[in-house]
């Protein structure tokens, strides 16, 4: 080029300055060898460039140490936060988010120097950014498993066979993707109390949904989950800190649910013993021989219901009379103070 | 009898008779140790999503130390019942009195009899022995209390054996028991026992037969009066 054999720098300013960079930069073959030698692609497609959100800006105001043409060969990553978090410049700028990415698991692994952990582009983008509600966005919901994916291959896998997963394959929006559980710029480490999958949160985490009564329905979903969990030992150990409480996932699974009807669900009938025995050795058959979540107020439990009811009618009955014999003793006793003050 | 004097009828009303051996008090005080840990640290999880069972847990040390506090009131309880078997199968006293518990045609007809005079309709309050109906009533239920609470405590806190040999179903049973049962026996003793011992007018504020095992004769007038006549005719 021209510019580069001469080796006059130019200054990239004003709004003109994307044409100049799009002149090297929109030809398909421009590529870098990184110094691990993995190629690296320099295209910049124009047409998405203009399709995104970013479509108003020029290139420099991103790549701030860029002033000047020939460019260095090295150039610095992108610090979205430089107008999205530092010195927000734009009112519709989300600190929000930002702020909760410092807070994240993957900003303290970025910290500890994994280079594969990701900030802002890796799920954004970096020239194709669209509004998340854009169904080409690369954070729109339904596409959000893919993106997470990238990285996350295997619990991606898992959660394309799962019902969740399989569901959103079919459409259904009501299932959850990645974020709907984990959170979108505040992902913490399960090993962290304040996850929304630590331990004892993740109850109520699927209640988001699972106590929903409008998705229950459209969905017909088992209902009085999150009831009944939340009565039962494990529910009420959970909810008073013990963390090595069963919670949804530890027997329902995480990313690879599946209903008890599939052979591979782990909670399907015959997977219960391997389920339940991973807290309670020597799990049999019998685990399995009654409801897990038990509803005792409701008639479907049929012989606990009218246990429970008995009880309820013995303790009445009994105290009733107790009650009544002492309110009679009293009275007796009153009757024969006062007869003996007449004599 | 001829009649007494001022003194002598002081002397004779204050003269006290045995109720309860130590060894039995030492047994009912032990009892009411483990009973109150039992309920301290059961009841709180019947009742997990009120404010005073948060308060409760916290104080006692968290969710698993009310667990083991609670096991320990078991076995506290367990060790009592064992011990007060072989005491009343064995023991001269205990099999002696245990006999005195058993219920008769003769409670029936003091309960009867009880009922008429709170209505007016007999002039006496009945004479009872050394039991009367309402402390047979009150034994057997701690009695039988303890059964279901033993038997199926011990199904829920060893639940891998248990459910080795029986259906979970059985387990969530002896749950619903366990709760209830636990509620009922706790209702017993804070209104009819704590009225029998505390609050009833001639024991206000508290009868001492528990701490000294002793009873006057004016109590063994008022409340075991065919004991008391029996004591004396086998004196004279």
């Amino acid at each position: 080029m021209a510019c580069a054999e001469e080796h006059i720098p130019i200054k990239l300013t004003g709004p003109e300055q994307n044409e100049i960079c799009f002149g090297c930069h929109s030809l398909t073959a421009l590529k870098k060898r990184l110094p691990t030698g993995k190629m690296v692609t320099l295209f910049v497609d124009a047409k998405q460039f203009d399709a995104s959100v970013h479509s108003t800006r020029t290139c420099t105001e991103c790549h701030t140490d860029i002033t000047y043409l020939p460019h260095s060969k090295v150039i610095e990553k992108v610090n979205c936060g430089r107008c999205h978090y530092i010195n927000p410049v734009v009112s519709t700028a989300p600190q929000k988010q930002a702020a909760q990415y410092q807070e994240s698991v993957h900003k303290a692994a970025l910290l500890r120097g994994n280079e594969k952990a990701p900030s802002c582009q890796e799920c954004h983008g970096a020239h194709d950014i669209k509004a998340a509600v854009d169904p080409k966005s690369r954070v729109y919901r339904p596409t959000i498993p893919h993106t997470c994916g990238s990285c996350h291959l295997d619990i991606y896998r898992q959660y394309a066979e799962s019902i969740h997963g399989a569901d959103l394959e079919k459409g259904n929006l009501d299932v959850p993707v990645c974020t709907d559980c984990h959170g979108e710029h505040s992902i913490r480490s399960p090993k962290d109390p304040l996850s929304s999958v630590y331990a004892t949160k993740v109850p109520e985490t699927c209640s988001r949904c699972h106590a929903s009564e409008r998705i229950e329905r459209r969905n017909n979903l088992a209902v009085a989950r999150e009831e009944t969990y939340r009565e039962s030992f494990h529910g009420i150990a959970s909810r008073y800190g013990d963390t090595a409480a069963a919670n949804c996932a530890s027997c329902h699974g995480s990313h690879d649910i599946r209903p008890s009807s599939d052979p591979k669900s782990s909670i399907n009938k015959l997977n219960l013993p391997h389920t339940c025995g991973k807290c309670h050795p020597g799990a049999n058959e019998n685990f399995g021989k009654g409801k897990i979540h038990v509803i005792i107020q409701r008639k479907e439990q049929a012989f606990l219901y009218y246990v429970s009811n008995g009880f309820k009618w013995l303790t009445i009955s009994v105290m009733a009379a107790l009650i009544g014999h002492i309110g009679l003793d009293l009275l007796g006793r009153r009757r024969k103070r006062r007869q003996e003050k007449l004599a | 009898m001829s009649a007494r004097t001022g003194i002598d009828r002081l002397k004779h009303e204050t003269q006290e008779f045995e109720r309860l051996s130590l060894n039995q008090r030492i047994q009912h005080w032990l009892l009411i140790f483990s009973f109150v840990l039992l309920v301290v640290t059961g009841l709180p999880l019947r009742y997990w999503e009120t404010a005073p069972a948060e308060k409760a847990i916290q104080w006692m040390g968290g969710i698993e130390m009310r667990g083991d506090l609670h096991r320990f009131g078991a076995l506290m309880l367990i060790g009592l019942f064992i011990y007060h078997l072989f005491y009343v199968l064995f023991a001269e006293r205990g099999a002696r009195e245990f006999r005195g518990l058993l219920f008769g045609k003769k409670d029936i007809t003091d309960l009867v009899q009880m009922l008429k005079y709170y209505f007016g309709l007999a002039k006496e309050k009945p004479r009872f022995g050394r039991f009367s109906y309402l402390e047979k009533f009150e034994f057997f239920g701690v009695g039988w209390g303890s059964v279901i609470m033993i038997a199926t405590g011990l199904a829920l806190w060893y639940k891998e054996l248990a459910m080795a040999l029986l259906p979970k179903w059985a387990l969530d049973l002896a749950l619903v028991m366990h709760s209830w049962e636990a509620l009922l026996a706790f209702l017993s003793i804070i209104i009819l026992h704590m009225y029998n011992v505390h609050f009833n007018p001639s024991s206000f504020p508290m009868s001492k037969v528990w701490l000294t095992g002793r009873m006057t004769a004016h109590q063994m007038k008022e409340e075991h009066q065919l004991e008391y006549e029996q004591i004396l005719s086998s004196r004279s």
